[in-house]
């Protein structure tokens, strides 16, 4: 199904560019998965490393 | 004329429904107010003249009542959203939670109809002081504590908010709520212009809203999560469109809303960090300025308020049901609440903008608006909160609370007017998914947007069918843990228990030793003081008073003698005193 999206994209017709990122083909495909992925491992990361604390940390 | 604006003013309505709300519990009518004050307020909008109640208090100009289009689009959704958290807590018997709720519907609907800058705030601080009670009448620890912060934190904002108005009233005397051209902005404009982004929960300024909204209860969170930060869009709205602060910060809070939901744990929470993610497309929207971001802040606010309700209703009927709302501690729940689990994943995707739900036809027009400004920085951040948006509450919440690993949580579906409450919501979305006339005929500036284009359909399936992808792909790294985040109000609340540490240690040792100093030292020098005092008293004061009070009698004694009652010693008396008397005028 994701292909068919995908395969879709490069027939659709664009409407007048509002930014680079329109004209490009599957450039919401790329941007859809690269952004999820790079969100995830970066805000994990700062929680893991640097905001994370136990649940009952403002009690003591 | 006071009993025209009575009648024609929804706030007073519900004001006086919450007044009333004892005695209706007590007559066992209060399930049927519930539902009918919202109705009434309903038809109460839309008769609405376009400016009453004016009048003169103290020698200010109020006005209680200005409505046009940009007032009765969030007029419109501001009670259909108090019929639907009136169906959601109908079960509720604790008529203080009611009556806290029909006060912050009044506050907020105030608010929106308030002309001057008196009256709103008025209306302002009604809704902070109820909403309050709506996370105290949970009645847990966490709850005392999270409504005293979020009270506190609300005062400072009303605080910069009366600063505002008063620095106003001084340099113009006049205080009607009005556009603010951006180049005759002043400081008075950007102190009102804090107080009403703090209610929107623009960081630095929004962690009262993920530390409170959590804690609320079930019914109260339904409320607040429609009301505080709407109104504040309303009041931007009104008064600072085209600011590019809130263009900025919007984007941002867009972002780090959704950051904060990838990583938390509590679902509440979650939701509550989506609320600052999703006013942040709103407030992004005012600040471009553009009558289509105005339009689409609108839009999003009226769409927003229903899918959020939504999900707050289907969390909330999770924790009634089950007492828990971390993540951590559910999972499978989908087989034995099926009907929560539909409509939260209803509004899970109209959150996320899927189409033909409400999402799809609202968020776009911002995303649009950004990009017919040529603002790409921040349309690439809208839609970087897009993707946060569907992977956080589209996925990741449905899946940990009703699929994921089985949690073995005894539940089952909620009340009947909870799943009620569930469904008129749910309607809506797809609604005005499938019918975006209804809404884009109430929006308040001119312009044509049209969603269903081909090329829009195919953005949002690729960003949201990746996202999905990149979810199953990382779906055991994205489990939450059962752990917390510290965020803004770790400065406040550890501020806070530091100057009770202080309190507790120095301070209070100085306290211990002043008194002692004072026991020791001091007591004993007082006590010989007031021994000296009170020999002073007995000795001097006392005798003074006595030899006085004994010389008059002696010398009355004698001024009795003295009297012999014949005229001519009187006369003879008379004269020489009053030839003394010019003596001693002529003397002097």
């Amino acid at each position: 199904m994701l292909a068919v999206i995908s395969i879709a994209d490069i027939f659709v017709p664009r409407h007048e560019a509002h930014f680079f990122g329109d004209p490009i083909r599957l450039f919401w495909t790329a941007f859809g998965l690269g952004c999820c992925l790079a969100m995830s491992f970066i805000c994990k990361w700062i929680s893991k490393h640097m905001i994370a604390r136990s649940e009952d940390y403002y009690d003591g | 004329m006071t009993a025209n604006l009575l009648l024609q003013h929804p706030s007073f309505l519900f004001i006086l429904a919450a007044a009333l709300m004892p005695l209706f519990s007590r007559l066992r009518i209060q399930k049927a107010v519930l539902l009918a004050v919202p109705l009434i307020a309903f038809y109460q909008i839309n008769t609405l003249p376009s400016s009453a109640g004016a009048c003169q208090y103290l020698g200010l100009q109020l006005s209680f009542i200005r409505a046009d289009q940009l007032t009765y689009i969030f007029l419109n959704v501001f009670t259909i959203m108090a019929f639907i958290g009136a169906v959601y807590s109908l079960h509720v018997k604790d008529w203080a939670q009611h009556t806290s709720s029909f006060l912050y519907v009044a506050g907020s609907l105030g608010v929106t109809l308030s002309g001057d800058y008196v009256t709103l705030f008025i209306f302002w601080e009604l809704m902070a002081l109820a909403s309050t009670f709506l996370i105290w009448l949970r009645r847990s620890p966490q709850s005392q504590g999270a409504g005293l912060r979020y009270l506190l934190v609300h005062i400072v904002g009303g605080l910069a908010l009366l600063a505002g108005i008063l620095l106003k009233y001084s340099a113009t005397r006049d205080l009607s709520f009005v556009q603010v051209p951006v180049a005759a902005a002043s400081m008075a404009d950007y102190f009102i212009m804090a107080g009403f982004m703090l209610n929107a929960a623009v960081p630095p300024l929004h962690a009262w809203l993920a530390d409170a909204y959590p804690e609320a209860t079930v019914c109260g969170a339904v409320f607040m999560c429609a009301f505080t930060t709407k109104t504040a869009v309303y009041v931007l709205c009104r008064a600072f469109p085209g600011f590019e602060v809130l263009a900025v910060m919007g984007a941002i809070m867009a972002v780090y809303g959704v950051c904060f939901a990838i990583i938390e744990n509590d679902a509440r929470r979650i939701l509550s960090y989506h609320i600052i993610s999703q006013v942040g497309y709103m407030v992004c929207g005012v600040g471009i300025g553009t009558d289509m971001a105005v339009n689409g802040a609108c839009a999003h606010a009226y769409a927003h308020i229903l899918y959020k309700a939504l999900l707050f209703m289907g969390v909330g009927c999770v924790l009634e049901m089950t007492g828990r709302q971390k993540l951590s501690e559910l999972g499978g729940l989908w087989r034995r609440m099926p009907l929560a689990m539909i409509f939260t994943v209803i509004g899970g995707i109209s959150i996320s903008g899927f189409p033909f739900t409400s999402g799809f036809v609202s968020k776009s027009m911002i995303i649009f608006g950004a990009g017919e400004a040529h603002r790409i920085g921040l349309l690439v951040m809208l839609m970087l909160a897009s993707v946060g948006t569907f992977l956080s509450v589209g996925i990741k919440l449905p899946y940990f609370i009703w699929f994921g690993k089985d949690s073995g949580v005894p539940a089952k579906d909620a009340p009947w007017n909870m799943t009620a409450g569930m469904a008129i919501a749910a309607f809506f979305c797809f609604f005005i998914g499938c019918y975006p006339e209804f809404l884009y005929r109430m929006l308040p500036r001119p312009g044509e947007y049209e969603p269903y284009t081909a090329y829009h359909f195919s953005e949002t399936l690729q960003v949201l069918g990746y996202t999905a992808l990149g979810f199953y792909l990382l779906r055991k790294f994205l489990t939450p843990h059962a752990t917390m985040n510290l965020d803004i109000d770790w400065f406040y609340r550890k501020g806070a228990q530091v100057v009770m540490r202080l309190a507790r240690g120095p301070i209070s040792a100085v306290d211990g030793w002043v008194g002692e100093l004072y026991r020791t030292a001091g007591m004993r020098s007082a006590m010989g003081a007031a021994r000296g005092f009170s020999g002073f008293d007995v000795h001097v004061i006392d005798y003074l008073i006595d030899g006085f009070a004994g010389k008059v009698v002696i010398m009355g004694e004698h001024f009795r003698n003295a009297q012999t009652g014949k005229v001519q010693h009187y006369i003879a008396a008379a004269v020489i005193f009053i030839f003394l008397l010019l003596i001693c005028v002529v003397l002097v």
